[in-house]
């Protein structure tokens, strides 16, 4: 980390450090908003101050439920950050596995499979999700679960090339003639030569996750009123816009600064473990 | 492998995949349960010998491989049942919902390459300079902006705002706008369409840039300016041809980006469209609605994947079929 932001520095990616910044402050408002605001205040309906206007008491005002923009903020980070990092880390560990095995095996079953991944990503992610919801209902659970399966093939294409490559180095083939396992060399020796890609893949699939959770939320298939998830707060205010324009913006403005911190974290730690790399940026959904 | 054999290979994969799909969504459907219970059950005055004959008139009390092998008949012949809440044969409603999606999409396709071809020979030509690190930033928001987003800000500030352009919808109900249909028509695409157009545009630059960049590198380039050509036509007679080889069997993500933002772009401005009608009939649990509309998604995006794969091994030569 302290390396990281060293290196930022020294190579004046200003805007990195400021995702970076923006990010602890995201992370800190998730951790502590149980501390701050109860999931009542959050969620609980008080119409006497419906569509309150900004102001001393209310800094962001209040939803068209009277509820505080502030507390359902930053209890929808925590939603966000819970539903998009659950479901890259389900992602990642499954798509190293299918990647890593199908890179490493290479027999009918691996070839069928990559088929299989390449058939999925043919399809846009959304839609992946859109079709799994269908099946699984709406809700918090069931969307977690819809990203990550949309981006296990994504992962599994991209971590199958290089175990490809690197079970046929020296390094790999010396410990092999020591009379270590398949599995021993698939996972003490070729995954520790992919960490970086796994950690600069999954700080952009982060965004990602989080555009289409929010998407996916918006179209009412997320988690159900009254969990204050972003995407679902704008839909759920948009009658409001004409007349209090805060009941979106507010939540908008957040869920923008947060795909885009995400997304210039993960173009610095690009640069940071491959220099020589270009530029990254997330897919659309 | 020859040509021939390579698209004949890929061709029985298409048909095995578009197949794969039926058997999973049928399962996956199958899975939720019976859709007259579903769908009846919570209603007042419904008795289980109701449910029963609704049950037997749809033919779903049948063994599970009878179902599906009736049903794909049924799809093999482009019957794919009534909409249980339009009430309205699906095949007609995927083909007049899918001519309004086709006319925000195509624009925004169109209009987008145009853009982003501007853009990144502005980028490309110009690399790490202010212009390009501004074009990069530029493609780095457009990415970070969630979709839904950018249309309500686009309709607080044009329709409610200034009040010029219409919010929702694909015509207006009464008086059209100078009194013309055709005109009307086009004033309501304009704010899908930027919307459409702004992300495409964010996309597409960047695949063009960097594509554009790689090939303004190579010496035949250096060739044809040492050849004394000016570098407008350097640029835009040999860079940007060979720069587009790569992106024209994007055609695939072409495609994929117009079925990928279609249900929350027609969702934000209540456009009439396929994407928004897939919403539609997933919320209220329109089971032949679902169950056609994702396959003709399928089979699009399968013939679309098919033709980029082909279009591939015939524009270019070098690629190794395999």
């Amino acid at each position: 980390m302290t390396g990281f932001i060293i290196f930022l520095l020294a190579t004046r990616r200003y805007m990195a450090i400021v995702g970076l910044g923006v990010l602890a402050v995201f992370f800190a408002a998730a951790l502590a908003a149980p501390l701050i605001y109860s999931w009542s205040a959050a969620t609980l309906v008080n119409l006497s101050q419906a569509l309150a206007p900004p102001s001393l008491t209310l800094p962001l005002g209040a939803d068209e439920m009277g509820r505080d923009m502030i507390a359902r903020l930053v209890w929808g980070a925590r939603v966000s950050l819970i539903v998009a990092g659950t479901s890259v880390s389900v992602a990642l560990v499954a798509g190293l596995l299918i990647g890593g095995l199908c890179g490493y095996y290479d027999n009918r079953i691996t070839f069928v499979t990559m088929r299989a991944m390449d058939a999925v990503i043919s399809f846009p992610r959304i839609l992946v999700a859109i079709m799994l919801i269908t099946i699984l209902g709406p809700g918090m659970a069931s969307l977690t679960l819809a990203i990550a399966i949309s981006s296990v093939p994504v992962f599994a294409r991209l971590f199958r090339g290089p175990v490809l490559s690197l079970k046929t180095r020296d390094f790999v083939l010396a410990s092999r003639s020591l009379g270590a396992g398949d599995m021993r060399l698939l996972f003490r020796h070729v995954m520790p030569n992919i960490s970086a890609l796994i950690i600069v893949q999954g700080s952009i699939s982060l965004a990602e996750a989080v555009l289409i959770a929010s998407g996916l939320s918006f179209l009412g298939l997320g988690p159900q009123p009254p969990v204050p998830e972003w995407g679902a707060m704008i839909a759920q205010s948009r009658s409001h816009l004409m007349s209090s324009p805060h009941v979106v913006l507010v939540p908008g403005i957040a869920l923008f600064l947060l795909v885009l911190a995400l997304n210039l974290v993960g173009d610095g730690l690009r640069d940071f473990t491959d220099p020589k790399a270009g530029r990254a940026i997330a897919r659309p959904a | 492998m020859g040509t021939a054999r390579y698209i004949t290979r890929r061709l029985i994969f298409a048909v095995c995949l578009i197949w794969g799909v039926s058997v999973i969504l049928f399962a996956m459907i199958n899975a939720i349960g019976n859709p007259i219970e579903i769908l009846l059950a919570e209603r007042p005055g419904i008795t289980d010998e109701i449910i029963e004959s609704v049950t037997k008139y749809y033919g779903l009390d049948g063994s599970v491989t009878d179902r599906y092998f009736t049903w794909l008949w049924a799809i093999v012949r482009l019957d794919f049942g009534t909409s249980i809440i339009y009430n309205l044969p699906v095949s007609e409603m995927l083909v007049i919902y899918g001519m309004e999606t086709l006319k925000i999409q195509i624009p925004g396709i169109v209009i987008a390459l145009f853009v982003s071809v501007m853009i990144s020979v502005l980028a490309a030509t110009r690399q790490y300079s202010k212009v390009d690190f501004g074009v990069i930033a530029g493609a780095m928001v457009g990415h970070s902006l969630p979709g839904f987003l950018l249309g309500i800000i686009l309709i607080l500030i044009f329709s409610y705002w200034l009040g010029i352009l219409p919010s929702y919808g694909a015509y207006s109900t009464r008086n059209p706008v100078m009194g013309s249909e055709v005109i009307d028509g086009l004033w309501h695409m304009v704010l899908p369409v930027s919307m459409l157009v702004f992300f495409n545009t964010a996309t597409l630059t960047l695949l063009l840039r960097s594509s554009l960049v790689d090939v303004l590198r190579q010496d035949f380039i250096t060739a044809a300016r040492a050849s004394g050509l000016p570098e407008r036509r350097v640029v835009f007679g040999h860079a940007l041809r060979n720069a587009f080889i790569p992106v024209l069997t994007y055609l695939g993500i072409l495609f994929g980006l117009m079925l990928g933002t279609a249900p929350v772009t027609e969702t934000v401005f209540t456009w009439p469209g396929l994407g928004a009608l897939y919403i539609m009939a997933i919320q209220q649990l329109d089971y032949p609605l679902i169950m056609g509309a994702t396959m003709i998604i399928t089979v699009m995006l399968v013939t679309a994947t098919l033709l980029t794969d082909i279009a591939y091994v015939v524009i270019d030569p070098r690629i190794r079929l395999g």
